[in-house]
């Protein structure tokens, strides 16, 4: 497997190595986003956006639709241009470095439908000879993804999430320092996502692949990256670990009930360790944000039943990156 | 080996024999319109009747008296030439019948193809018209049927041209932007794959597709009507080649920014249409008003399938029909430039 091997990339690839074990905090850039905007008719899709990766680093792009996550990572991978700013990618860009920059990257477009009369191994074979590959790493990706049993379908008769399967194979194939994946478990059954996370995860260890994926789903950004970007509006509204966003933000875990009757008021002051209470019609229904649900709540039901009100709904969490999300913008991630 | 190109090629081949719809369309499809249009429908439609009068050396003077008789015979329209002349301008649909002096019994013979509904009209009304006039010269039916002169001779070679021009458009031009609609091109070059090697397998396997359609409609009318080719094999392909040149040149340029369907199945049309019409496939274009045929001659189609003709019934050489491909090379040519030029990949 000496495809993409390349004398500097080499070099380069050891230095990256080298420096995460000592450090663990590489000072070498591998993606540098600088002051992108991308505009469509005059509608900002990505406004200004400033991005720094690093190698190894998972990367989740969170933000609903029309955030402009789309159009930034295929800015990333040279399929459209920046109005403004520039990206390198190992010191390289898209106007000079096509051919290397190519062959570094692997990536599953938001929508790409496959030859529809052509089996799923004869698609990784044909994708294999772009990167000059062997007919044997066909089998290989067969392997990795679960496909091996499909291998004679027609990929017009793959179920959705297998074809999401086939093409983070073909993304793949080229064991890619940089993969680039939008959207890749949208549609997906929770099994079927799981097993795809699965895949990434063990990529990872692996091959210390560098990750950056676009998503809705929140729980897929805190399962699979270490590093979470929300995008709203063509615009970076956050950035940083789950801890470290969750934080940014009022901490507090969360009681969400119904109520019979209207809360009196004095109730809620004799609540231990509250922030504030969220209230939706008449409060009768409403959110309670506390500093630990294991203290508050016992204290909360105990003097629900002391005024003899009835409990009709009753849900304790933790705050999520939804909240964050709505708290920020007022709308959820998912709408 | 697992090289690029054979892989485009060969998916594309695959995708091609796996589709029974497209099989149809590219078999059976012009084996059917040359099979009932050879068997059934022998007109070739001329909107004016022209009747060719041989001039003779020998005497002269029946020829203005024929034409001087038939002045005023509707619908036909006399014009001498020389039998060579005639039996050219016969093959090439411009007259239907020919009328010679008949040297035995002193009378007229006309010859024509006795399939052609249109020839046998022309010979009655001739025949009509000078018996109400009580004319002496008696007019007698010769009929021909040697290979080249009749309609599925015409018809065959014009066929050839169609469906390269078809095989070409629809399999290249549509192909492309049914593959950018599909977000696979973009897909595919985003790979280290060379954006030539893509275009160049797609006309690749046009060219060898192409080449068996046409085979296919050839045997058939070798064996069904005995239609042969009468020139060289070598000006055969030549002319082949310059078609798939000029049309596959056409149809990167027509597909090089349609992003939608209708887009794209119009701009094809658009050019697909015309010349099927225009360009003499079926009925000759020689008709048309002569500034008509001044441009219609150098359409694309016209000239591929008069050059096929021209071989398949005239015997032309290589070098009679030179011109016309290196002129359809060249629009191939530029027209493929261009289309890269604007090339929309993504
Ligand atoms: N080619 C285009 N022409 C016009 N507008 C575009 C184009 N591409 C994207 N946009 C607009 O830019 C905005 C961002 O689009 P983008 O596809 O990047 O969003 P996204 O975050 O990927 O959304 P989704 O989650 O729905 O995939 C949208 O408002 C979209 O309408
Ligand atoms: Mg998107």
């Amino acid at each position: 497997m000496n495809h993409n091997t390349k004398k500097p990339d080499e070099f380069l690839n050891y230095f990256y190595r080298v420096r995460i074990k000592i450090t663990n905090q590489p000072l070498i850039i591998l993606i540098n986003i600088q002051n992108v905007t991308k505009s469509f008719k005059g509608f900002k899709a990505v406004d200004d956006i400033s991005l720094t990766i690093q190698p190894g680093e998972y990367l989740a792009l969170l933000g609903p639709n029309g955030a402009g996550k789309t159009t930034l990572v295929e800015m990333v991978e040279g399929l459209q241009y920046p109005d403004q700013g520039n990206i390198t990618i190992k010191g390289m860009n898209w106007h000079q470095h096509k051919a290397p920059l190519r062959k570094l990257l692997g990536i599953s477009l938001q929508e790409t439908k496959f030859v529809d009369k052509l089996t799923v191994r004869e698609t990784l074979n044909l994708f294999g000879s772009f990167y000059d590959l062997p007919k044997r790493r066909s089998e290989e990706i067969m392997e990795a993804v679960n496909l091996t049993h499909k291998q004679k379908t027609f990929t017009v008769n793959l179920s959705g999430g297998q074809r999401q399967k086939l093409a983070l194979g073909v993304a793949i194939m080229n064991t890619p320092e940089i993969l680039l994946l939008d959207e890749p478990t949208t549609g997906l059954d929770p099994n079927a996502r799981r097993e795809l996370w699965d895949i990434l995860t063990k990529l990872k260890a692996q091959y210390h692949t560098t990750l950056i994926l676009t998503t809705h789903y929140m729980e897929e950004a805190q399962y699979l990256c270490d590093r979470i970007v929300i995008l709203d509006q063509g615009k970076i509204l956050a950035d940083g670990t789950l801890e470290e966003l969750l934080d940014t933000y009022e901490r507090g875990e969360i009681i969400s009930f119904t109520l019979d009757k209207e809360l009196p008021g004095q109730i809620l002051s004799q609540i231990p360790g509250l922030h504030h209470f969220i209230n939706r019609n008449e409060r009768a229904k409403g959110e309670l944000i506390v500093e630990d649900i294991t203290r508050a709540l016992p204290k909360f039901l105990s003097l629900v039943e002391a005024h003899h009100l009835e409990m009709r709904r009753l849900e304790c969490r933790k705050k999520t990156l939804d909240d964050l999300f709505v708290a920020m913008t007022g709308r959820r991630l998912d709408e | 080996m697992n090289k690029p190109l054979f892989q485009l090629v060969e998916m594309q081949i695959k995708e091609f024999f796996r589709e029974p719809e497209i099989l149809f369309w590219s078999f059976f499809f012009p084996i059917a319109i040359a099979g009932v249009l050879g068997v059934a429908f022998v007109n070739r439609g001329e909107s004016v009747n022209t009747v060719a009068v041989i001039a003779t050396q020998t005497n002269d003077a029946p020829i203005p008296s024929l034409q001087s008789v038939l002045e005023d015979t509707s619908g036909l329209r006399l014009v001498s030439m020389s039998l060579e002349e005639a039996e050219l301008a016969m093959k090439r649909g411009k007259i239907a019948l020919y009328v010679a002096k008949d040297s035995v019994n002193k009378g007229w013979n006309a010859y024509f193809d006795p399939l052609n509904s249109e020839a046998n009209l022309a010979f009655l009304s001739l025949k009509n018209s000078l018996l109400e006039k009580n004319q002496t010269p008696i007019l007698q039916a010769s009929h021909i049927t040697t290979p080249g002169s009749r309609y599925i001779d015409f018809l065959i070679p014009g066929l050839l041209a169609l469906g390269i021009m078809n095989s070409c458009m629809w399999g290249i031009g549509w192909a492309l932007v049914e593959s950018r609609i599909k977000k696979l091109m973009r897909r595919m070059v985003a790979t280290p794959m060379k954006r030539s090697t893509y275009l160049f397998s797609y006309i690749s396997t046009r060219t060898f597709l192409a080449f068996i359609e046409a085979l296919t409609v050839f045997l058939f009318a070798y064996f069904v009507f005995g239609v042969s080719i009468q020139g060289n094999i070598i000006a055969v392909l030549l002319t082949f080649l310059s078609g798939v040149a000029a049309f596959a040149g056409i149809a990167v340029l027509i597909s090089s920014r349609a992003k939608n369907t209708q887009v794209g199945n119009g701009l094809l049309n658009a050019v697909v249409l015309p010349m099927t019409i225009l360009s003499g496939v079926f009925f000759s274009y020689q008709n048309f008003p002569d500034w008509a045929v001044s441009i219609v001659q150098y359409l694309p189609l016209s000239m591929l399938a008069d050059s096929m003709r021209a071989v398949f019934i005239e015997a032309a050489t290589l070098a009679d029909i030179a011109g016309k491909l290196l002129l359809l090379t060249l629009v191939g040519v530029l027209c493929f430039l261009a289309g890269l030029r604007i090339y929309k990949w993504y």
